[in-house]
């Protein structure tokens, strides 16, 4: 009887060993997979350029801190793009002129002004990928690689590269770092520090913009002719040192931007993440469940139709339908988005496809930062019925825009597949997958002061 | 010393009766019910993601975004449809385990009609349109 009972137990086990070993093949099955869709998009990983920090990476990381360039002194680019909150500030709105300190602490000065739209992050913009710069694309690469700007021809030579355009035009917009043309005290947070004439170039953007780089200018490095200050002095002299075969009458916004576009190029420059890893050939660089979500996001859920490349982005403009929660930048509080930087309405509520690098760090997300988790804005994606009806019970008149927003989502998304809340969060842990931290550490990118004296925006060291 | 050879003997094909009667219940009933229990799900599943993927493929290879993403969102289809080669694996793997053709397919029924899909819908994509 022991032997009979032995007998089936043996046999009941080899039929249940039989069936779990076909279920560690079916684990195999991610791996051959993935490497199959590797060879179909051509998926390559990301290689770091190791990009020494010379003088004008020096230079640019005076600028990028120093309130100088903004006309009240009182914001630098590093108050909202901050190293400790992946270069971006960690609000769902940038908070500009009027504010203090660096981050989130921004938003507790209730009479600062707040830039209509969601900061993005800096990483890895000096690849060429980056072929249109902020969310409406207003600076971009021409069909014949021409830089492409809200100044035209205006636009003056010598930039090096779109990053550089792209790094200059938050000085000449009034709430992010220029101040107010109306206000007239010089004592008032919003003043524009007489960057902007009063008596002149009303209402052209263009004649007002080239007025305030020339003025930065000045402010910066000073005339020749005229008695340079300490400030001055020290600038002088980092410019020469970033641009040996430049005079001072030489410099112009072009060398402004040059510079901070070499900063941030190389203090924001992305080591390989665990994807880049694992499709370079180390398979136990990424859990099962991320190569789950990698072969829903080239997948069924259709992500990397927009989300392409190795930035993960077509840099190109498509609509979420995302509520506009009366805080656009546009007309009555909308943000027409791309439609506003091109001038055509086929544009309207449209933005640029956020690369995703790092991006579970992020956050907020989306052009106004309405999503609080990236789970929040994938659900979006899929259904964009939930947000909508929720922003119209928080504000009635929000439902005026239903249709309208609707209207311009993009047909992509309706293609993607149905995704269960389980498929969701394995496209999560996938994003979670393409986290890397930058090549040259805080400390490095950090500079120990910055020429006028103002080290408020430095908060490492 | 022949009884005790003989008890031996009996013993014996007693033995080799319990274990051939033994092996044809695994083989014919228990691996069949470990087959069923622990792939019927999963089956089910997967045979609504490979009708899914095989409608998802045929509209989006015919542009139903006549845009530029078409040839991509094409693609994303193509890989959507690997799971018909994990439907097929795992139709396989149950069948060697001795779960009936009749019974997958009325698991296969059972998963369709659970979400409300027509059968003219699962079979249209698999008609050839010709030899």
């Amino acid at each position: 009887m022991k032997s009979f009972f032995f007998l089936l137990f043996a046999l009941s086990s080899l039929c249940y060993l039989q069936a779990v070993r076909s279920d560690d093949n079916i684990q195999g099955f991610e791996d051959i997979a993935l490497g199959k869709i590797a060879r179909s998009f051509r998926i390559e990983p990301l290689r770091f350029k190791n990009i020494e920090f010379g003088p004008k990476e020096s230079l640019g990381a005076a600028l990028f801190f120093d309130p100088i360039l903004s006309g009240p002194r009182n914001i630098s680019c590093a108050a909202c793009h901050s190293r400790s909150l992946a270069s971006g500030d960690g609000l769902s709105l940038a908070v500009g002129i009027g504010a203090e300190g660096v981050g989130k602490k921004r938003e507790d000065q209730k009479d600062a002004l707040v830039v209509a739209r969601n900061t993005l992050p800096l990483f890895n913009r000096n690849r060429r990928e980056f072929k249109s710069f902020f969310w409406d694309g207003r600076v971009q690469l021409g069909p014949l690689g021409n830089f492409e700007s809200p100044l035209g021809q205006k636009l003056e030579g010598g930039f090096e590269n779109l990053l550089a355009v792209a790094s200059v035009f938050p000085l000449s917009v009034e709430d992010e770092m220029l101040g107010r043309p109306e206000e007239t005290d010089v004592n008032s947070k919003y003043y524009h520090g007489a960057l902007i004439k009063d008596d002149e170039n009303d209402n052209n953007y263009q004649l007002t913009t080239l007025d305030v780089f020339l003025s930065i200018g000045k402010r910066i490095w000073g005339k020749q002719e005229e008695k340079v200050n300490k400030t001055q002095k020290e600038y002088r002299v980092m410019f020469s040192e970033a641009y040996p075969n430049v005079s001072i009458d030489e410099l112009n916004i072009s060398h402004v931007g040059n510079a901070l576009s070499a900063y941030i190029s190389a203090a924001f420059n992305l080591q390989p993440s665990p994807w880049d890893r694992y499709i370079d050939g180390d398979r136990a660089a990424l859990s099962l469940e991320q190569k789950k979500g990698a072969i829903l996001f080239y997948g069924k859920a259709r992500c990397t139709v927009c989300h392409s490349g190795n930035e993960f982005s077509d840099f190109s403009f498509h609509g979420l339908s995302i509520p506009q929660q009366k805080i656009g930048k546009h007309g009555s509080y909308l943000d027409y988005g791309r439609a506003v930087a091109t001038g055509l309405p086929e544009f309207r509520y449209m933005f640029r496809t956020p690369p995703l690098r790092n991006v579970e760090d992020t956050g907020p997300w989306g052009h106004n930062g309405i999503f609080k988790s990236v789970k929040e804005a994938i659900e979006h994606h899929v259904n964009p019925i939930p947000l909508l009806y929720k922003s119209q019970q928080i504000d009635p008149t929000e439902k005026m825009y239903v249709g309208n927003l609707i209207g311009y989502r993009s047909p992509i998304l309706a293609e993607i597949a149905p995704l269960t809340s389980q498929e969701i969060d394995l496209l999560v842990k996938f994003l979670s997958s393409l986290s890397s931290l930058t090549v040259i550490d805080d400390n490095t990118a950090t500079p120990m002061s910055v020429p006028s004296g103002d080290n408020s925006f430095i908060t490492i060291k | 010393m022949i009884k005790g050879r003989y008890d031996y003997l009996s013993k014996l094909s007693l033995v080799i009766i319990a274990g051939c009667l033994l092996t044809i219940v695994c083989v014919e009933y228990l691996q069949p019910l470990i087959g069923k229990t622990l792939y019927s799900q999963q089956y089910q599943k997967l045979s609504i993601d490979c009708d899914n993927a095989m409608h998802n493929e045929v509209a989006l290879r015919e542009g139903t975004v006549p845009s530029s993403e078409t040839p991509l969102l094409s693609k994303t289809a193509e890989i959507e449809l690997m799971v018909c080669h994990e439907y097929d694996k795992t139709r396989k793997k149950m069948l060697v385990m001795g779960v009936t053709d009749n019974y997958l397919s009325y698991l296969t029924l059972l998963a369709l009609e659970t979400e409300k899909i027509p059968v003219s819908k699962m079979v249209e994509p698999h008609r050839m349109d010709h030899f």
